[in-house]
């Protein structure tokens, strides 16, 4: 409990592609402009951030089935995402999550509290056994009670 | 997007817009005081009480 930097809080967002369609005023006769793709995509953002104030760089899962690392372009160099292939559970990319992108800038010998709220579904008894090889205890917030920023 | 009205966004743009976002909404100064108010760190039992 004395050691802030362990205990971090994980959380993901989506990112929608185009905003919901609202009125336009225009002059009669004209077209108006309000464009919404064809497409719904939505990229979901995962943030983690440790109680000492440190933050992992934003981690991307975008829609798709080619990886093109275009999409990163703009961001910064050391964030990173992935594409998951169908039939992934969510508990299969968040464990690729904190694998590949988590544990790069969090390295302890202590066992490192990960906190999540669960309505996510990527919550199953596979997770806690990976976490123990890793020396993860996760814990689930019940459904919507994470504190403001991740509310 | 005000300075480009029409503009459709793609995939491509997305990470562009959230970092400077992502990093602004997770500061340090943001993680700490969300971690003490819910108090987890520090701990802090009286946060939690009866309804």
């Amino acid at each position: 409990m004395d050691r802030p930097h362990l205990i971090w809080n994980n959380d993901g967002t989506g990112l929608m592609m185009e905003h919901s369609l609202t009125k336009v005023l225009s002059a009669k006769g004209e077209k108006a402009n309000c464009v919404t793709s064809a497409r719904r995509q939505t990229v979901t953002l995962i943030g983690c951030g440790s109680a000492a104030g440190v933050r992992v760089p934003p981690f991307y899962i975008f829609p798709g089935k080619r990886w093109k690392d275009d999409l990163l372009d703009g961001s910064t160099l050391c964030s990173a995402g992935t594409m998951p292939e169908s039939g992934w559970s969510k508990s299969t990319v968040f464990m690729d999550y904190l694998e590949k992108h988590v544990l790069l800038y969090v390295s302890t010998p202590h066992p490192l509290l990960v906190l999540f709220d669960g309505h996510k579904s990527h919550v199953n008894l596979t997770l806690a056994d990976w976490g123990r090889k890793y020396n993860i205890i996760f814990f689930v917030f019940p459904l919507h009670m994470l504190p403001y920023p991740w509310t | 997007m005000r300075l480009n009205p029409g503009v459709q966004l793609n995939g491509y743009d997305v990470s562009a817009i959230s970092n400077r976002t992502y990093y602004k909404g997770f500061a340090p100064d943001n993680l700490i005081s969300a971690f003490r108010k819910a108090g987890i760190s520090p701990f802090d039992n009286t946060k939690i009480t009866p309804l």
